[in-house]
């Protein structure tokens, strides 16, 4: 019985699990990493649970492991609803459970192998989602502990889109990154922030998970997701924000795509979906500018930014100054990168007064 | 009795709004509306009721009745459960 210690392990048996159990709490970084795996093999081979139990909390934050649970309000409004997958668990009789689960592990995974974040908190939280929210619900959301996800009524969006749409499940997760890390306020300018990490996290996934480098990429949010009778082909386009969509019944697309254009309202909390489109297009500028696949670079940058610089009442020449300087720190002052972003805020206004 | 109806927000950030006056209505929507009003304690809300999470519809109700005018701004996740079948209502006409 051989145990290779390096992370392509085999099965032990002669050595007893304490050994392994010490090496997970007290050893490098390596030896923790190497003991861990060994026991969750083990245990998956035994079926035992008790070594795990003492230890869970070490492997969920050594290992990145993912705890999902779906729930389905049945078309009711009363959260979360009834358990109906949980990790682990094989899928289930319903597309929409499937869909929000496996498309919370992208999302999931996404960050963790990128950005090394474990789950929306980086402490390993549970992933909650709820599908079936509703009767012909034409909406998802976060409601600051869960996903949320309507089927959509199939007059305004298709039946079923919002939960077979990975960039929408991958923006809800983000919000709740968002409410761990800056807290930006959902209203104003900090809220088209907030808005637009969302939607900027949510091309890298769906780029990452259709291995899309930045020319290749639509650049839309939703495509796809309205009824056919409605004229639009997405909800949001971050290339060229105010052009998705231009029908009789919904209206024309209002996204702004410079500083000139900001819409001073009072709706939708102070227009956070709508101006969103300034920063959404900086983002899509400096991914493009830079090339490759949006996450190296361009994606970087804007995830340490709402990481550790920006504030609950960060505006956009924050967000801007911010992702500049942090583009400097990571990739070298005057580089490309840093150029890069910096043209792409003035190419939308800056400095936004 | 006039009902201007506003709703914003939500994933989409679509903005719609209805108009629903008591005298094109007939008489037993209209009874049933009025019926509405009356049980959702409508004029003694707060002016704005504010809500928690990402993504929610925001909702501008003003009721004009019988000399009485109020203006109230309520977030999806904090209507007042009482306030649930007339916004029901509105946003099924």
């Amino acid at each position: 019985m051989s145990i290779l210690v390096d992370g392509t392990l085999a099965v032990p048996g002669i050595i007893p699990p304490f050994i392994f159990e010490k090496a997970a709490k007290k050893g490098s970084e390596k030896q923790k990493d190497a003991a861990l795996k060994t026991l969750m093999i083990s245990e998956t081979l035994r079926g035992q649970r008790q070594i795990l139990g003492k230890i869970a909390p070490a492997i969920a934050l050594a290992l990145g492991e993912k705890q999902r649970s779906i729930y389905d309000t049945r078309n009711r409004k009363v959260l979360p609803g009834k358990l109906v997958l949980n990790e682990g668990q094989a899928p289930v009789n319903d597309l929409a459970a499937n869909q929000a689960y496996n498309y919370a592990g992208n999302t999931y995974d996404f960050y963790f192998n990128l950005f090394k974040r474990n789950s929306l908190d980086n402490n390993g939280m549970r992933m909650i989602s709820t599908v079936h929210f509703a009767k012909g619900y034409d909406n998802a959301f976060w409601t600051g502990r869960q996903m949320v996800y309507g089927d959509g009524s199939g007059s305004l969006f298709k039946v079923g889109s919002f939960t077979s749409s990975l960039d929408v499940i991958a923006h809800e997760m983000t919000h709740g990154v968002t409410d761990y890390t800056s807290g930006l306020n959902y209203q104003y300018q900090s809220g088209a922030l907030n808005e637009s990490f969302s939607d900027v996290i949510g091309i890298m996934v769906k780029q990452y998970v259709l291995n899309l480098t930045v020319d290749k990429s639509d650049w839309l949010i939703g495509p796809g997701m309205w009824a056919d009778s409605i004229n639009g082909v997405a909800i949001r386009s971050m290339k060229d924000p105010g052009t998705a969509y231009n029908d009789p019944v919904i209206g024309k697309d209002p996204q702004p795509g410079h500083w000139n254009d900001y819409l001073e309202t009072e709706d939708d909390e102070g227009g956070v979906h709508i101006n969103s489109g300034i920063p959404n297009r900086a983002f899509y500028l400096a991914a493009v500018a830079l090339g490759g696949y949006s996450w190296e670079k361009a994606g970087k940058i804007w995830y340490i930014t709402l990481k550790d610089i920006l504030k609950p009442d960060s505006q956009f020449k924050d967000a801007a100054d911010a992702t500049i300087s942090v583009a400097g720190n990571l990739f070298g002052a005057n580089g490309v990168e840093q150029n890069a972003v910096r043209n792409a805020w003035n190419a939308v206004g800056y400095p936004f007064s | 009795m006039r009902i201007d109806f506003k709703r914003s927000g939500g994933f989409a950030g679509l903005r719609m709004s209805k108009t629903i006056d008591t005298n094109s209505l007939n008489p037993d929507e209209s009874k049933r509306v009025i019926n509405l009003v009356e049980s959702s304690g409508f004029f003694d809300l707060s002016p704005t009721i504010s809500g928690t999470g990402a993504d929610r519809y925001r909702y501008h109700l003003t009721i004009d009745w019988d000399g009485r005018k109020h203006s109230v701004q309520i977030d999806e996740s904090a209507i007042p459960p009482k306030l649930v079948p007339l916004i029901e209502w509105i946003e099924r006409k």
